[in-house]
């Protein structure tokens, strides 16, 4: 399993793709699927291979500017590793 | 939903019912409400199709996804392969905005056909092995596809498509259960499934796990579940027999009936 690091590029993962169930944003892959909402819809939005871990937590601390940046590395990291463990996420 | 999807589905037999209420009445007209899908290959209706490979209560799979609303498509039997109109249920179901998982033998399946269904918006494939081992898939599958099915699982991934492995285990092949999940691992699918149906009873003294061998295929699949995370996701189901509750068929189907 690849770490997660500042300069990794998060995907979702092959087989994954957005849907929506009404006005909610839900993710769908084989087997299941589930609901985001919030912060977590945030971070997974700009999971587009193109921006770095750093580059996300640079685009939430500005969204919520009181945010500590340390600690949203943390949450973000934490949030990306399981859904990596969960084959819904890349990097 | 789009009608034209709705109309190709109810050409073809199959059914898109809302059961949230369910009511006991021709339920295709709730088709379009945002509650559980549940898509029947309704068996009267597909068992001419193709020279007859769907048969009369074949065992159709219930799609749903519970109060969510309607999500995915499941296109299984049976063989749906064996349908010549199989893209045009992807195209319909794809237009409808719904997840398409296919679940196939892989017979008769080119790879051309195969570039086809991705090409029409199949999302996700999903293919049975019987067993790691050649000779004793050909053994329990009664037919000789081992080979081309490796042959075709190694070449997916040139595909835009998820793809999933079902392994069937059962007492002639749990012995060899880390060897059937490293051959799972070559193939490099997002899912794994390991599980058992042998429903009748003729079945049992043949195919029903011991419970020293299934002690052993938990603990088996429990390492490789820790090995393999983020790489090979792995599911196992126990077989009702050693269940403390029989599982709902299907995730509850029964209650449509």
């Amino acid at each position: 399993m690849p770490a997660l690091s500042q300069m990794s590029q998060p995907r979702l993962a092959p087989g994954c793709r957005w849907g929506n169930q009404g006005e909610q944003q839900v993710v769908l892959f084989p087997e299941g699927m589930i609901r985001v909402q919030g912060t977590g819809q945030g971070i997974l939005e700009l999971c587009d291979v193109k921006r770095t871990v750093q580059e996300i937590v640079a685009t939430l601390s500005s969204r919520y500017g009181a945010a500590d940046p340390v600690k949203v590395t943390e949450d973000e990291s934490r949030f990306l590793e399981a859904l990596q463990r969960k084959r819904i996420v890349d990097y | 939903m789009s009608p034209d999807f709705l109309k190709l589905c109810s050409e073809n037999g199959l059914w898109i019912t809302n059961d949230s209420k369910p009511t006991g009445a021709d339920r295709r007209g709730h088709a379009s409400l945002p509650a559980t899908l549940r898509l029947l290959l309704q068996s009267s209706a597909v068992g001419c199709n193709e020279g007859g490979t769907f048969h009369r209560g074949m065992g159709p799979r219930v799609s749903r996804s519970e109060s969510l609303g309607v999500l995915h498509l499941h296109l299984t039997g049976g063989e749906p392969a064996a349908r010549a109109d199989l893209k045009d249920l992807i195209v319909g179901g794809h237009q409808a905005g719904l997840y398409t998982n296919l679940i196939t033998s892989w017979l008769g399946l080119s790879e051309a056909r195969l570039a086809g269904l991705v090409k029409a918006g199949l999302d996700h494939i999903q293919l049975s092995f019987q067993d790691s081992r050649d000779e004793l898939a050909r053994w329990i599958a009664g037919a000789d596809g081992h080979t081309y099915k490796i042959a075709l699982a190694k070449k997916i991934r040139q595909f835009q498509v998820a793809f999933t492995v079902n392994l069937v285990v059962h007492r002639q092949n749990l012995d060899h259960i880390e060897e059937m999940i490293e051959f799972v691992e070559q193939l490099q699918p997002e899912i794994a499934h390991a599980q058992y149906y042998g429903w009748a009873l003729r079945n049992r003294d043949a195919l029903l796990p011991t419970s020293q061998q299934l002690e052993n295929c938990l603990r088996a699949v429990e390492e490789a579940q820790l090995r393999l995370a983020g790489k090979v996701q792995i599911d196992s189901v126990v077989p009702d027999y050693y269940a403390r509750y029989p599982k709902a068929w299907a995730g509850g189907a029964g209650a449509l009936c």
